[in-house]
């Protein structure tokens, strides 16, 4: 998926009703989680997501402004 | 125990705060989201391409919960502060029974929830975003309900 694919301009026709579904058959818990780079807004600096849970449990909340 | 919030693609984008086509954009975004709702927690910015978001599940508002394996031991399709907290509750018992020697057998769960709904401030936050935000989201879900009940039209 590109990031003009993943960034919609347009809130989507199906309301992500396909991605809602898809949820349940995910990533199920007993599974390892992903580990992505991501950007720490208070330092700019990159963090790999694993360097959070290795001293204990991690809630990871996902959204956005809008 | 940490707490982080992932920031993601804007899921309804409007004229004020469209959609991301840059990271600067994407980061402007975070740092006006960090300072409107006082959030004090780790905020971890996704890629342009979202790749941490797809990794998880791509929706708009899910919550997870990580050991120190990396492994999801709570997950949820909408954010819900009390399911959060009653997760937690257990994780953290549990670990202390851990702590005190007790044996421990993992074993695997369910929940169907429910969330509070609160269709103003929801309404609110569209207006917040542009028209444009507003607009598109009630045109898909007039479209949503007249394809439910197409007698209706």
């Amino acid at each position: 998926m590109t990031p003009e694919e993943y960034n919609y301009a347009v809130f989507p026709r199906d309301a992500d009703d396909p991605v809602f579904a898809a949820f349940a058959e995910g990533l199920k818990v007993g599974r390892r989680a992903p580990d992505p780079c991501l950007i720490e807004l208070a330092s700019r600096h990159g963090v790999q997501l694993r360097d959070l849970t290795q001293d204990g449990l991690l809630v990871l909340e996902f959204g956005s402004f809008t | 125990m940490r707490s982080a919030f992932v920031y993601t693609r804007e899921a309804h984008p409007g004229e004020i705060y469209p959609h991301h086509d840059s990271m600067e954009r994407k980061l402007a975004h975070a740092r006006v989201f960090q300072r409107l709702f006082g959030v004090r927690r780790t905020i971890l910015v996704d890629d342009l391409a979202g790749t941490g978001h797809r990794g998880f599940g791509m929706l708009p508002n899910m919550t997870y919960i990580l050991d120190r394996r990396h492994v999801v031991v709570f997950r949820s399709n909408w954010t819900e502060p009390r399911s959060i907290r009653a997760a937690l509750r257990y994780l953290l018992d549990m670990q202390e029974h851990r702590a005190d020697g007790a044996r421990l057998a993992p074993f695997y769960a369910e929940l169907h929830g429910f969330r509070r709904v609160d269709d103003p401030a929801f309404e609110e936050g569209l207006r917040r975003n542009g028209p444009k935000a507003s607009r598109e989201f009630h045109e898909v879900m007039a479209r949503r309900k007249t394809r439910e009940s197409p007698g209706l039209g």
